[in-house]
């Protein structure tokens, strides 16, 4: 077990993460394989506004992508990253491009088809994976956001990168203390209550048309989410030890210091296999106001910036603005490395996408998406290069082989011609 | 940070808020399949008349000219070029259609045609014109055709089942509980209200109000709220539209665990019992002696009360503080017709009090009483009489004081009169044996009373109310009895409708078992609370097929009605005419609607939909430059969030809330001779801004009623509060503004601009560099057509607010010392000059405006998306208001009774 920097860990109250070993948290599962293999964590990272494209995509034929200055963080895990080039998704005109980048980009519909919505939006990767993975894990999945934004303007669309289905939005927590408490905090449900309120739901719902029925198993599922979850998590904690990390405080954070903390609840929820699947919003997509960067020294809107890159005094922030949150996945990068399990390391048993849902965000593009994906996905991900694929494959093509990884056995998704040549080993 | 780069932020971020109603009509058109099932022609009606036919057209009601003779001509002659078979703009091609019958098969095609002839978007400027005539013609041809096309057979769409929304569910749980406290501190609401000045029922707003402003404000927690409950994520608003919108208020686990939370923390909160008013007739446990006498009231016989002649009001009181402020023995809240007994001060005067609603206006009438006496410790008996001549009020038998009054007294509400309660008035002290009758008793009845006689007047008796003994009370019933009507009455204002037997079992099985095992009254009926705050039932609105009870209908619409006038739950009155199904008679309905209008409660609606239909948010991360605008941030550092728009914010919302409260037309809106304005706004707007000190009370800030003579101030739209939220850091941004007034005020929002759309270089060097205006440098940069034809229709409505900053101050030229040029034409016929000439072209086209208000209204008040055949309803509900010329409470009580709201079809 490596002992970890705890300076990255460690904000404010300080604390400090313990982590266990891997096997003994599997101890509780029945073994059926000899071998067992350690289980696959899913990460979706995403970034808004895509990235300025002559800092993070190297020349063409030079393989030192480490060296843009937008990656250049990565260094210290360089060597589990992989860059992806050519991947796009399809932009359905005449709707709002921010709108559909975000909350389309890890949706399974089809963007061809037939719309459910104003947007190609289907349930999204994150939840099918859930779908045949949550069983091995207290928590089905987690959904975090760190939009710091007070004015709560804008639309949902910008917000979420994981969605149930179609209009229905998988709630992201963005309070760092509400997440501490999802993955620390147990509970006895009072069974009469829910036994009660479910037998009132039930008679509620046969007079109900077809339509409003369907609303309601929103309620349904969610009840029965909930007790899944507590029931789960008290099993877990009477076996697991509980991570050493203080509980999040009222103390004001730093824009750098909040994604961190966030980070940092990831990677613990990752490391006790507390979930085993996750989205990760770093900041929302086009946000009209401007954003205090505490570390950069500056308050600028994101997306005026991406919009004025032409000009070089204005390319100066956006690039540092990149690079800020591409160092702050890079240090969850680091901890996950940090984490010993078995023959390798927390990240080697990972797949951790960071993307964007816009290729450039001065002409709102969807192609050439910047993609990184971390991890090997227990040795199967071909690492520490670059994957150049055709221009124009699809990015379902990615989430195709990754579903698949996770083992959902899934043969499409949405506009997917097959899983991505050359992502495995 | 360039201007190239800021002015983007904004202008992208109005403009790319998509619009599906551009969308549906031009780029979707042809291609949705329809549902409407009334798409017979109607041409067996059709008069063959030779075009031109304009004269007799508006004769003509539902039916049509001959299509091939009438408007196919004019098609041909005008339209055809670019919508015919070799060009297919906007994907329209006309020549597909041979027929009214044709035609009618797509009724979105027939609005956006009507849309665009009737503002004169087509043909485009540079093109042939049809001359007026044929236009008119042609806008009263495709009406008809639209009836005819959507109305016979088009059903009354209900509201979808939804959750509430978390400004919603705070009111409602304030209002199940009576609550004397907020729920949890939210900012949904911005303004706070600091002298009480929001009274509906008075009619006039006050000259002098205080008020704060919450979002921007600081120590906003150090409100009276329940203590440990937290409230669930803001909403988001729909693009252009409402955070009240089924589509998007989903359930989710993480939300459902904030509800199942609320639901314990809120009957739990510490301060709960304190703030809860219906706590005695609810949780106190029956059997116990603790009772607090500030939650009582009486309940008035109805059948008794229903001959009332005038009223006496008896009671016993023994004060425990004297003092000025005003003590509440009994009351009643129903606007100018509450009735009341009271002591305190008022004026010189203090003693006795008595308030009515006498020949159709309030009056309160006191009599002097030396206080040492009301002080002294012991009993002492108290009364008010009126008997349709006068008012009597009496101390211990003896009369203290007459005034002559004739007329009829009113009373319209029957519910319970509060006992020692009143807001902020309570009583201090002891009250006993207080009675109601329905007739101003005598002065020897009064008498009597007050010397101890039981059975005066009995038959007169309304009501009664004793201090419940020392004793343990003797329960006539047993305790789980009484816990289970609690429980029904308590459904039923928490379910909105009653719960049927089924239900109602599940929650006294539930009262009865918690009971039975803890013997402990208050925690099991706790536990019942919790559980129903968590059911569907309660969390859920609109479930409007459900036909459980007889009157589902009209519960329906009491919820409907109480969510859109009052964001919250029905209240007991509302409940018990749906309960006797009386809410569909259209007179009780009518009466139902002034009432919640004239209810404290519509606060909600002002607080809801006003900033939201002003998008007002948007001021909130206005950032002016803080180098070049420090006076914006009182001078002081950009790191405290005190800024002018603090200020600039409260002043269109209070113009709002004038129009709302003094029923003036809504036209106002867009220009008024009053605005409400702070002394530093006032100054700001002359220029003189002064620099404050950080100290600077921004917490409690009086706005007065400034008339006002100059028209470029007024009504909403030229307010500061638009201008920096329509600016970048560094200058106004035209696009936005045009984008802003197209949306808002004319509630048609442009649609997306193209991906790649260049950057405008419009900083003041480059500006000065070319000689150019940003008016020039646009016109150069939208020449493209793909561009113009947008830019044609929002450009005006920005250009003719460039005499205002970016901070809302007036300028006649730009800083490079160029002039402003304002001048433009709405919907292509109306020219102006300026601002004011601007305003005169939007009075002149009032129709459009009172129609695009009543959409946003009507969008918000059936919580969903319009959809383009609810303009029929929007036509009607707009043509209804007119004659009162669209006065804003007319305007939403057409909304109100209108059958896409009320979905009443008449048989």
């Amino acid at each position: 077990m490596k002992s970890l920097d705890r300076r990255k860990f460690l904000l404010g109250a300080g604390g400090s993460v313990m982590a266990l070993p891997w096997l003994e948290l599997n101890a509780a599962e029945p073994k059926t394989k000899k071998e067992k293999e350690p289980p696959l964590r899913f990460a979706s990272f995403y970034s808004p506004m895509g990235f300025v494209r002559d800092h993070f995509f190297p020349e063409k034929d030079n393989p030192d992508f480490l060296s843009m200055p937008t990656l250049s963080p990565l260094k210290k895990v360089g060597s589990k990253v992989t860059l992806i080039t050519g991947l796009s998704r399809v932009n359905v005109r005449g709707v709002d491009v921010h709108n559909q980048c975000s909350s389309c980009f890890l949706s399974s519909a089809d963007p061809h088809g037939k719309l459910k919505s104003p947007y190609p939006m289907d349930r999204t990767l994150d939840h099918l994976i859930a779908d045949q993975v949550s069983h091995r894990t207290p928590i089905r999945s987690l959904e975090l956001n760190c939009n710091s934004f007070k004015d709560l303007k804008e639309s949902i669309y910008l917000d979420n990168i994981s969605w149930y289905g179609p209009e229905h939005v998988a709630t992201a927590m963005k309070d760092p203390l509400q997440v501490y408490q999802r993955l620390f905090k147990t509970s006895n449900s009072d069974k009469d209550i829910t036994d009660l309120i479910l037998a009132d739901a039930a008679n509620f719902k046969k007079n109900l048309t077809h339509q409003d029925k369907d609303k309601l198993d929103e309620y349904f599922d969610s009840v029965r989410e909930i007790e899944k979850q507590i029931e789960k998590l008290n099993k877990y904690y009477r076996v697991h030890k509980r991570a050493d990390v203080t509980e999040p405080d009222e103390e004001p954070m730093t824009r750098g210091e909040y994604i961190r903390l966030m980070g940092k609840l990831l990677v613990v929820a990752f490391q006790g296999d507390l979930t085993h699947v996750a989205t990760f919003m770093l900041a929302p997509e086009r946000w009209g106001s401007p954003q205090l960067f505490h570390e950069l020294n500056f308050a600028k809107s994101h997306h005026g910036l991406t919009h004025g890159q032409n000009d070089q005094s204005v390319k100066k922030f956006l690039v540092q603005v990149d690079r800020f949150y591409v160092e702050l996945f890079a240090e969850v990068l680091e901890q996950m490395d940090a984490i010993t399990e078995g023959e390798g390391t927390l990240l080697d048993h990972s797949m951790v996408t960071l993307g964007s849902g816009l290729g450039d965000g001065r002409d709102h593009t969807m192609n050439e998406l910047p993609i990184i994906v971390a991890g090997s996905a227990n040795g199967k991900l071909k690492t520490g290069g670059i994957l150049n694929c055709p221009e124009n494959t699809p990015l379902a093509n990615l989430w195709l082989s990754q579903a698949q990884l996770m083992g959902t056995g899934m043969k499409q998704f949405a506009d997917s011609t097959g899983p991505l040549n050359g992502l495995l080993v | 940070m360039r201007e190239n780069v800021t002015q983007e932020i904004m202008k992208d971020r109005i403009i790319t808020s998509s619009n599906e109603f551009w969308q549906g009509a031009f780029a979707l058109s042809v291609a949705i399949p329809m549902k409407i099932q009334g798409g017979v022609t109607k041409l067996a009606f059709a008069i063959a008349l030779i075009f031109p036919a304009t004269a007799q057209a508006e004769e003509l009601s539902a039916s049509v000219v001959d299509f091939e003779k009438g408007i196919q001509p004019i098609f041909e002659q005008y339209c055809y070029d670019c919508h015919g078979g070799k060009k297919t703009k906007g994907k329209v091609d006309l020549t597909g259609y041979e027929s009214w019958a044709d035609l009618e098969e797509n009724p979105q095609l027939i609005e956006k045609l009507i849309e665009a002839l009737d503002k004169n978007e087509m043909p485009p400027e540079e093109k042939k014109q049809p001359d007026d005539k044929q236009r008119k013609f042609m806008v009263l041809e495709l009406e008809k055709a639209f009836k005819n096309a959507v109305s016979p057979d088009q059903p009354v769409i209900p509201l979808r089942l939804r959750r509430m929304n978390r400004f919603e569910y705070g009111n409602a749980v304030r209002d199940l509980f009576e609550l004397d406290s907020w729920v949890y501190a939210i900012n949904d609401r911005i303004i706070r209200n600091h002298n009480d000045y929001f009274r509906p029922e008075s009619g006039r707003m006050p000259e002098v109000v205080r008020v704060g402003n919450r979002i921007m404000g600081l120590q906003q927690l150090l409100e009276n709220r329940l203590l440990g409950v937290v409230a669930f994520p803001k909403d988001p608003p729909a693009e252009n539209g409402f955070n009240n919108r089924g589509d998007h208020l989903s359930l989710t686990p993480v939300l459902m665990e904030s509800f199942l939370e609320l639901s314990r923390s809120i009957v739990n909160a510490e301060n709960f019992e304190k703030n809860c008013r219906v706590w005695d007739e609810l949780f106190a446990d029956p059997s116990s002696t603790k009772r607090k006498t500030r939650n009582a009231s009486i309940a008035v016989d109805k059948s008794v009360a229903a001959r009332s002649t005038g009223l006496t009001i008896s009671a016993w009181i023994r004060p425990s503080k004297t003092s000025d402020q005003w003590q509440t023995i009994v009351r009643r809240e129903d606007s100018w017709r509450r009735q009341l007994l009271s002591i305190g001060r008022t004026g010189d005067t203090w003693g006795l009090w008595m308030g009515l609603g006498i020949a159709g206006q309030y009056e309160e009438f006191g009599a002097p009483v030396d206080r040492k006496i009301l002080g002294d410790g012991k009993w002492h008996h108290v009364a008010g009489t009126f008997d349709g001549k006068e008012i009597n009020l009496y101390l211990d038998g003896k009369q203290i004081g007459s005034k002559a009054i004739a007329g009829k007294l009113h009373t319209q509400s029957t519910q319970p009169m509060a006992v020692g309660s009143h807001g902020n008035e309570p009583f201090h002290g002891a009250l006993n044996d207080i009675r109601l009758y329905r007739s101003g008793l005598s002065k020897d009845q009064i008498q009597n009373i007050a010397s101890g006689n039981e059975g005066v007047a009995k038959e007169e008796m309304m009501g009664s109310w004793k201090l419940p003994g020392e004793d343990r009370p003797k329960l006539k019933e047993p305790v789980e009895k009484i816990a289970h009507q609690r429980i029904e009455k308590f459904l039923l204002k928490a379910f909105k409708s009653p719960a049927d037997e089924k239900t109602l079992k599940l929650y006294t099985g539930y009262f009865d078992k918690q009971f039975k095992e803890s013997g402990d009254f208050t925690r099991s009926m706790k536990g019942v609370v919790s559980a129903a705050m968590a059911s569907p039932r309660f969390i859920f609105v609109h479930n409007e097929r459900d036909e459980a009870s007889p009157h589902q209908a009209s519960f329906n619409l009491a919820t409907r009605l109480s969510l859109f006038l009052w964001s919250s739950i029905p209240d007991e009155e509302l409940l018990e005419l749906a309960g006797k199904g009386s809410l569909s008679d259209l007179e009780e309905l009518n009466g139902q609607v002034d009432r919640m209008l004239n209810h404290r409660r519509v606060k909600n609606f002002c607080d809801s939909f006003a900033p939201q239909w002003l998008k007002l948010n948007n001021v909130v991360s206005a950032s002016p430059d803080f180098k070049t605008h420090r006076e914006y941030y009182f001078g002081g550092d950009d790191k405290i969030s005190y800024k002018r728009g603090m200020h600039l914010m409260l002043e269109p919302l209070l113009n709002f809330e004038t129009v709302f409260i003094e029923n003036r037309p809504i036209t106002e809106l867009v220009d008024s001779d009053f605005t409400y304005r702070s002394h530093l706004l006032g100054e700001w707007y002359q220029g003189r801004a002064a620099t404050y000190g950080i100290n600077v009370n921004l917490r409690d800030i009086e706005y007065t009623r400034t008339p006002l003579t100059d028209r470029r101030y007024g009504g909403v739209i030229t307010t500061g509060a638009v201008m920096v939220m329509t600016s970048s850091p560094f200058r106004s941004l035209p696009i936005t503004r045009g984008s802003w007034v197209s949306s808002v005020i004319f509630n048609d929002p442009p649609q997306p601009p193209p991906d790649d759309i260049p950057d405008l270089q419009a900083d003041d060097i480059t500006l000065k560099k070319e000689g150019l205006t940003v008016r020039q440098k646009l016109k150069q940069h939208s020449s493209d057509t793909q561009c113009a034809g947008c830019h044609q229709k929002i450009d005006p409505l920005g250009f003719v607010l460039e005499n205002y900053d970016l901070l809302g101050r007036w300028r006649d030229d730009y800083r490079t010392g160029l002039k402003v040029d304002a001048s433009g034409k709405l919907f292509g016929k109306h020219e102006f000059k300026d601002v004011v000439g601007f305003k005169d072209a939007v009075l002149a086209e009032e129709e459009v405006f009172a129609k695009a208000f009543v959409g946003h209204l009507l969008s918000y008040a059936l919580g969903r998306e319009l959809d383009f055949a609810d303009r029929i309803a929007i036509g009607e509900i707009a043509e209804a208001s007119k004659k009162d010329h669209y006065r804003m409470r007319a305007v939403i009580k057409n909304i109100a009774v209108h059958p896409i709201f009320t979905q009443i079809t008449k048989q």
